[in-house]
């Protein structure tokens, strides 16, 4: 199934690829928020991350559904 | 006729309740452009060395600036300048909401209170038209019954209060202005100001609108705003608030916790902004024209504390100072704490610290119940904490001692609780620890007002941003850790944009030079498209300068300089537990900061003062002269 991923700016210079803001990624049904985080190569540990799926705060182990926007994030530093 | 202000700035006196109206050229507007240089301008001008504080020489400008009230996020901020009553220096606040963009509205660019009042009395200020009326009758209300009663008797529940609470009529010396109930212009005092003053209230309502120069641009950027937002960096704190920082300080052992003994705290999650945002969070909420969405609105009806949406709910800071800082992880307690604040009007930050430097006090024995009214004042003791707010609103037993905030509260106790205070020119330290992020231990040092985390750019930014670090001339990255010469650059010069961005009044989560929606050129390009002016970077960086130099000369004229700039002796001690234990700062390394720091600012390095020479570069001769008086 399809997600898109959205890699917000400190966490676009974390993925192999390098800078790389949305992405289309296709993983396994069932797959959850930590699974893609994985599949991803983010080298951030999963638990340092804010994030949301369809604008909605949601935990690491949510499954996800074809279609699903997930955003992955890191807090700001000030504030 | 001007775009994007009135040109008039409305001044107040309360000693005879006479009101006036001063319109001032475009240049001044320039020079200036509103905020707190603006508010410098006026407080500098009106008040004498030496002044009382809570006296009716001290002058209090609520101050917007050019582009307060046009349609783009983050421009709906007021600030509030006047001597604190806190620390004796500088007072200087911003806060956001409604009421900023009303009061532009309402037909006027800033407010200059002068004098005091012999009886209570509120601002009504509509479509230009202000009058003083009696405030008897909103005298020792609570902010919510205040906003309620003002737009019953005023006729329109459109209008919006700002307001000093039953704190600031007390003269708590951290006492807030409030606006919705629930927005506070927190720090340096400036609540205990307007009460000291008689003012209760000012309300407003409008519907003059300035004009935009570029309308058509503006609304393009404004969009652009918009449509980018939910691939920002700032699109965590929409759907977390400021909370969303608090788990990631504590894994970096930067979360102030028992009073700034260690930067670790083991209880968190319960008081994280995940958890809130799982349980009491009710809604989001918003300032004037803003797509970001960060304020949290929290609601608990069950249970023994009950809490109230109208008061909002707790920052990151709040989370901090009443959690962490006092050992308490019940959110539910911080949530209660954060809305008698915001009902009475008090900074959540200093109020948490104060109280958190008492329990350190009391853990090490230097004080006892003898002293606290019978109250076992420890660490995680949620109800002792609650019982303390409550004290220090109505000023008793011993809350009226800690009504005057943690450093003059150790001055009056003595018994070597000076040594627990965790604060800069008697201003408490917010939780953002200078341990893991060194070049807050220079600005929380040499920052006019005290020590602030919103008064320059955090260091992980200089790496994480370099793009957006290039457009203000920082293309050198360096680690958290260091404070060499070129970290001090990079805070002077971040110091210099936020400095602008407190006389722009623009929200520095929206506008800024790193992580925010907008960057500094974007900046530059909202002042242009709103007034019309052909102005650049360097004139805006040059703004930034001229507010923090107007403070620093006003300190110097109350005879604050350089040896004022030092950092509490606990953050000489090293931490324990978690990622920044045994962390220790180092004097040396702050000196040596401090003489680049003031010479890189143009000041003398000996005294810490603007010289003569830089004050007129920046067209300031006149401050110049007042300080050679």
């Amino acid at each position: 199934m399809k997600v898109t991923a959205h890699l917000h700016t400190i966490l676009q210079r974390h993925t192999p690829e390098g800078l790389k803001g949305r992405l289309d990624v296709n993983i396994q049904p069932g797959s959850t928020v930590e699974d893609l985080i994985k599949h991803l190569e983010i080298d951030l540990e999963p638990d340092y991350l804010l994030l949301a799926v369809n604008g909605r705060v949601a935990p690491l182990d949510q499954v996800l559904e074809q279609a699903d926007h997930v955003n992955l994030m890191l807090p700001i530093s000030g504030g | 006729m001007p775009n994007g202000y009135h040109g008039k700035i409305l001044h107040v006196n309360l000693n005879n309740l006479s009101i006036e109206v001063e319109t001032p050229s475009e240049a001044f507007y320039r020079t200036y452009m509103g905020g707190s240089a603006l508010g410098l301008y006026y407080l500098l001008k009106n008040t004498p060395p030496n002044a009382d504080p809570l006296g009716p020489e001290n002058t209090l400008v609520l101050a917007l600036s050019i582009v307060t009230g046009a349609p783009f996020s983050g421009q709906s901020r007021l600030t509030s300048v006047a001597k604190s009553p806190l620390t004796g220096a500088i007072g200087d606040s911003q806060a956001g909401g409604f009421f900023p963009a009303e009061l532009k509205f309402a037909g006027y660019d800033a407010i200059v209170i002068h004098g005091q009042a012999s009886e209570p009395v509120y601002l009504w200020i509509n479509n230009g038209e202000a009058e003083l009326r009696p405030a008897n009758h909103l005298w020792g209300k609570n902010t919510g019954e205040v906003d309620d009663i003002l737009k019953e008797e005023l006729e329109d529940k459109n209008i919006q209060v700002l307001q000093t609470g039953v704190a600031g009529e007390n003269g708590v010396r951290f006492a807030a202005l409030m606006n919705m109930a629930n927005r506070a212009n927190g720090r340096t005092g400036m609540g205990a100001v307007m009460g000291s003053k008689n003012l209760k209230a000012v309300a407003v309502r409008g519907k003059m609108r300035p004009t935009i120069a570029d309308k058509k641009g503006l609304n393009k950027l404004a969009r652009w705003g918009a449509d980018e937002f939910p691939e920002s960096d700032v699109y965590g704190l929409g759907l977390y608030g400021t909370a969303e920082v608090l788990k990631y300080q504590n894994k970096a052992g930067g979360l102030p916790t028992n009073n700034w003994d260690s930067g670790a705290f083991e209880n968190w999650e319960p008081i994280d902004g995940v958890t809130m945002a799982n349980t009491i969070l009710k809604e989001r909420d918003t300032c004037y024209a803003c797509t970001v969405r960060c304020k949290r609105v929290v609601e608990i009806t069950e249970g023994p504390i009950k809490v109230q949406p109208r008061y909002g709910g707790p920052e990151y800071e709040t989370l901090s100072t009443f959690g962490s800082y006092c050992g308490v992880d019940d959110l539910a307690a911080i949530s209660y704490a954060n809305q008698l604040c915001n009902m009475f009007g008090m900074d959540t930050i200093s109020c948490g610290a104060t109280i958190a430097w008492a329990m350190d006090c009391f853990e090490q024995e230097l004080i006892s119940t003898e002293d606290t009214d019978g109250i076992e004042l420890r660490y995680g003791n949620t109800e002792a904490m609650l019982e303390m707010v409550e004290k220090i609103v109505h000023r008793e037993g011993f809350g009226n001692i800690l009504a005057e905030g943690s450093a003059q509260a150790a001055e009056i106790i003595g018994r070597g609780t000076e040594d627990l205070v965790v604060a800069v020119k008697k201003m408490e330290l917010p939780a953002h620890m200078p341990q893991v992020k060194r070049s807050l231990s220079l600005i929380y040092a040499v920052n006019p007002f005290g020590a602030d985390h919103q008064s320059h750019e955090h260091d992980p930014s200089y790496k994480d941003y370099p793009e957006r670090m290039a457009q203000i001339g920082l293309t050198d990255p360096q680690p958290n850790k260091v404070l060499n010469e070129e970290k001090v650059k990079f805070a002077l010069t971040t110091q210099y944009m936020y400095s602008a961005m407190d006389s722009i009044n623009v929200c520095q989560f929206v506008f800024g030079p790193a992580w925010q929606l907008f960057d500094s050129s974007q900046l530059v390009d909202a002042v242009r498209l709103v007034t019309g002016w052909d102005v650049t970077i360097d004139e805006i960086l040059q703004n930034g300068q001229r507010r923090l130099n107007l403070m620093r000369a006003f300190n110097a004229r109350e005879g604050i300089g350089r040896e004022a700039d030092k950092l509490p002796k606990k953050l000489y001690k090293a931490l324990v537990g978690g990622k920044s234990d045994g962390i220790v700062l180092e004097e040396d390394e702050l000196e040596t900061a401090k003489d680049n720091y003031y010479r890189l600012a143009g000041w003398d390095v000996d005294s810490g003062i603007p010289t003569r020479g830089t004050l007129e570069k920046l067209e300031l001769g006149w401050v110049a002269d007042l300080l050679e008086t």
